[in-house]
């Protein structure tokens, strides 16, 4: 490189020489002084780099905006800022990229004629470019720009434009870049997966609706016939549980938004609430369209069909009642199933029961949707029916983390049904041998798991530890109030037993109240419940003594 | 309740680092390893800015290996002594242990686990252990088995390095969970072993079957982790009851563990705020994303 630059000949006799021609020295001059600076970038020499990058741009800036020269100086700003970035200086590199975002936008407005591509300074006549080549290049290079700055957002933590610049990134690999299907669509899904947690549930689905578009443009792998094409097929298949996997979690996140939006302070669904909240989205359907136009849409012409159709199987809106509700609960059953194929117990163990954890939050948040206690009742039945057998089959010694959320979700879940049938119960005239079997049983399931979760804890030598880690703290801390709670619940019709069954309760209320006062900053982690447990501390030796009194009334 | 200890060992200088006249800034002082920071900024054009300050490390171990005359010199017995040794009792014991050799390119990971035929390393010495314990039980022979398996990761693949396949490459395997036995490699071959030098024949084997790179830095290393895993179970008399004890020892050589290079290691990304240059790395940045906004 340096040898064509002696070549060139020294600055000075550009100024004997035409317009035109100094101007085209200039740019061979800059194009040569790029390509030293890259390579000495990427060597590690930065301050070389630097140097030459510098002298590149100052040739090109009284001519930036040309068709000959802006390809070459966006690139060389882009160059600059990656350079300042391995300095850990990311600020000056946010500055030379944004200076090459503003020269492409003020380029394309000004003129936007496909620009010279660098690499032409040195081709014959011949061997130029058409345009549409040009234009491809020059296109990928602001990509590029824009990618960079998506990255440098993300360093600054400024990470809902970050988010907007890989949008960007992605929607143009689709028109300019050229793309691998697979990859683009896991890339789309990804980023679907960061809109749900800002609660954009329109940009959400359209990432995850061109993902899938995108991804059956994929086609089928050739049948496994070596090792390597099967590893392939393999990944192929993985690919599409994992975009399947990303649905469900849109769905899952779609449900338990509304729920937040409808819940009163008990955690039932307000009709109040509802009924305002459907008479407001009326109002908003225009606001709605407003919003769609102005999104970052992917989508050539023939892709927007795909992508529209895909999007018009699952709402965008928080459902408001039960029927709208199911509908989209429908739609991420169908994708836990079409996950589970892929990610089967047997071979994914971690990541099949994170998808039957998956559905079983589905049935959860629609139970909330369902008015009457019955059906509510079966919906928390089908959770424990997927839950039960794969917690007997899981061994702890590998899976302790997942065994523990299990024990935890399944004594939840019976201990929901177990209050939704004193609920149905007390609308009875009065409670039959047959209700009262059931809520005992309920309870002491429930009691049964969390008492496999307390036993978790205990170490090697079954010792239950005296200070309880950050991470356990509220879950058996609630897991010790529940069990208190339930054994008040039992109901018995012999003295002697509800009185052990009070002790016990009295033991475990205690057992919260000594802990806090040990560690007073658990206090935080369960205040609510603590307060509860001081009252019944106070409450139920007087209960049990009257109780005493009565069954043993000449001692 | 885990029990981990950490150990560093310093290599000797490299013929390259020798030729470009490099110093030795680190010093061992028993269990503290002392590291002198000369860092000159090159963006200075003053004096030299010679602020040296001494960073001290503390570990379970510090290994001064870098010239064999030194009488502080830790040879591959001594390593072998200190860690080899609490691997075999604790394999005695029925308790599963991993080893773990972590560090740059070059370090001297391979050598440490590995060693030369000439001085070996604590794989193969460890090896020889579990079969001389064997001999040297008279009173109550132990019978015991060993059996060995030998795997490589690269590029997110798992490949058995003692599978005998027809293709030239390795046989490329599947990491699967079963809920019973927990995490498993699918396919990994083991081989029963009955004395030490089968063994060293099958690292040998492995070994050269490994994938090698070469970086500008260091000519023979590797890019790829192996894991060396020896299943051994021991037949024993408990309370007149026959019953067996069963340890794993998984001997780990990890990839160089320096900051990738992107002219030379393209699919791998920088750490820091650096900026990837790629768009490959796209889906990488996305997915960051996610959990960047704590709120």
């Amino acid at each position: 490189l340096q040898e064509i630059k002696q070549l060139l000949g020294p600055e000075e006799a550009a100024e004997a020489e035409a317009e035109a021609a100094a101007a085209l020295r200039a740019g061979r001059l800059a194009a040569l002084e790029y390509e030293l600076g890259v390579n000495h970038t990427e060597t590690e020499e930065l301050s070389a780099g630097e140097e030459h990058l510098l002298k590149c741009t100052r040739l090109l800036e009284p001519r930036r905006l040309s068709r000959a020269c802006v390809s070459l100086y966006i690139q060389a700003q882009n160059n600059l800022g990656i350079l300042w970035s391995e300095r850990d200086e990311i600020k000056t590199a946010q500055t030379y990229l944004e200076s090459a975002e503003a020269l492409y936008n003020q380029y394309m407005k000004e003129n936007g004629n496909p620009p010279l591509d660098p690499s032409e300074h040195f081709m014959a006549e011949e061997e130029k470019l058409t345009d549409q080549e040009r234009s491809k290049k020059f296109e990928k290079a602001y990509t590029h720009t824009l990618y960079y700055l998506a990255q440098v957002y993300q360093h600054l933590e400024m990470i809902e434009k970050a988010a907007q610049y890989c949008h960007t990134t992605l929607k143009r690999q689709l028109e300019y870049s050229g793309y691998y299907p697979v990859e683009w669509a896991l890339n789309a899904a990804t980023l679907s997966q960061y809109y749900l947690t800002k609660q954009c549930f329109m940009e959400s689905r359209h990432c995850l609706a061109a993902a899938s578009v995108i991804f059956s443009q994929a086609g089928q792998a050739p049948s496994a016939e070596d090792n390597e094409a099967e590893q392939d097929h393999q990944d192929l298949q993985q690919r599409k549980a994992e975009i399947a996997r990303c649905w469900i979690k849109y769905c899952l996140n779609l449900l338990q938004s509304a729920r937040k939006l409808l819940e009163d302070n008990i955690g039932e669904l307000d009709p109040d609430r509802q009924s305002e909240l459907k008479a407001q989205r009326k109002k908003e359907e225009d606001e709605k369209e407003k919003r769609r136009k102005k999104a970052v849409l992917f989508g050539t012409s023939d892709l927007c069909d795909s992508v529209l159709a895909m999007e018009e199987k699952v709402s965008c809106v928080c459902p408001l009642d039960f029927k709208e509700a199911r509908e989209i609960f429908l739609v991420g059953q169908n994708y836990v199933q079409e996950a589970k194929e892929f990610f089967q117990v047997d071979g994914y163990v971690t990541d099949h029961i994170e998808i039957v954890q998956d559905h079983s939050a589905l049935f959860k948040v629609l139970a909330f949707f369902e008015e009457d206690y019955e059906r509510r009742c079966k919906m928390h039945k089908r959770r424990i029916d997927m839950l039960e057998p794969i917690y007997a089959d899981l061994n702890p010694q590998y899976y302790l983390l997942i065994s523990r959320q299990l024990q935890f979700e399944l004594a939840d879940t019976y201990y929901e049904m177990m209050d939704l049938k004193v609920a149905i119960g007390n609308r009875l005239e009065e409670l039959d041998s047959h209700t009262v079997k059931k809520i005992n049983s309920l309870a002491q399931l429930a009691v049964k798991y969390y008492e496999l979760f307390l036993d978790s804890l205990r170490n090697p030598d079954k010792i239950f530890p005296e200070k309880l880690e950050d991470d356990v703290l509220r879950p058996a801390m609630v897991a010790k109030f529940h069990i208190a709670r339930l054994y008040g619940k039992l109901i018995t019709s012999d003295g002697k037993k509800q009185l052990e069954n009070m002790q016990t309760s009295l033991e475990y209320y205690t057992f919260l109240v000594d802990y806090c006062e040990k560690y007073p900053d658990a206090v935080h982690a369960i205040e609510t419940e603590l307060e509860l447990s001081k009252e019944m501390v106070g409450l139920l030796p007087t209960r049990m003594e009257r109780l005493r009194a009565k069954l043993c009334p000449f001692t | 309740m885990a029990n981990v200890k950490v150990a560093v060992r310093v290599r000797p200088l490299s013929k390259r680092e020798n030729a470009e006249e490099g110093r030795i800034i680190v010093e061992v002082d028993n269990k503290v390893a002392k590291v002198r920071n000369i860092k000159v900024d090159n963006r200075l054009d003053g004096p030299w800015d010679s602020r040296e300050k001494i960073v001290a490390f503390s570990f379970d171990y510090c290994y001064w290996s870098i010239d064999p005359e030194d009488p502080k010199y830790a040879s591959q017995e001594v390593v072998f002594q200190d860690l080899g040794t609490s691997v075999l009792s604790g394999a005695f014991k029925g308790y599963n242990i991993c080893l773990f050799a972590y560090g740059q390119t070059g370090s001297g990971k391979t050598y440490t686990m590995m060693g030369t035929p000439a001085s070996v390393g604590l794989t193969p010495r460890i090896c020889e252990g579990l079969f001389s314990r064997q001999d040297d039980y008279s009173e109550q022979p132990a019978s015991c088995r060993v059996e060995v398996s030998f795997l490589e990761i690269y590029n997110e693949r798992v490949r058995d390095l003692l599978k005998q396949s027809d293709h030239k490459k390795p046989y490329t395997l599947r990491v699967r969970e079963h809920p019973e036995t927990g995490p498993y490699v699918q396919g990994l071959s083991q081989h029963l072993v009955t004395d030490y030098k089968q063994v060293v024949g099958l690292l040998e084997e492995g070994i050269a079957k490994r994938i090698t790179a070469a970086t500008h830095i260091h000519d023979a290393s590797s890019r790829s982790h192996a894991i060396f895993t020896i299943h051994y179970t021991q037949a024993i008399l408990e309370n007149n009851l026959p019953s067996e004890i069963a340890s794993k020892i998984n001997l780990v050589d990890l990839a160089g563990s320096e900051r990738a290079d992107p002219s030379y290691c393209k699919d791998r990304i920088t750490e820091g705020a650096n900026i990837n240059k790629s768009l490959v790395t796209l889906g990488i940045v996305i997915s960051t994303l996610e959990f960047a906004d704590v709120q």
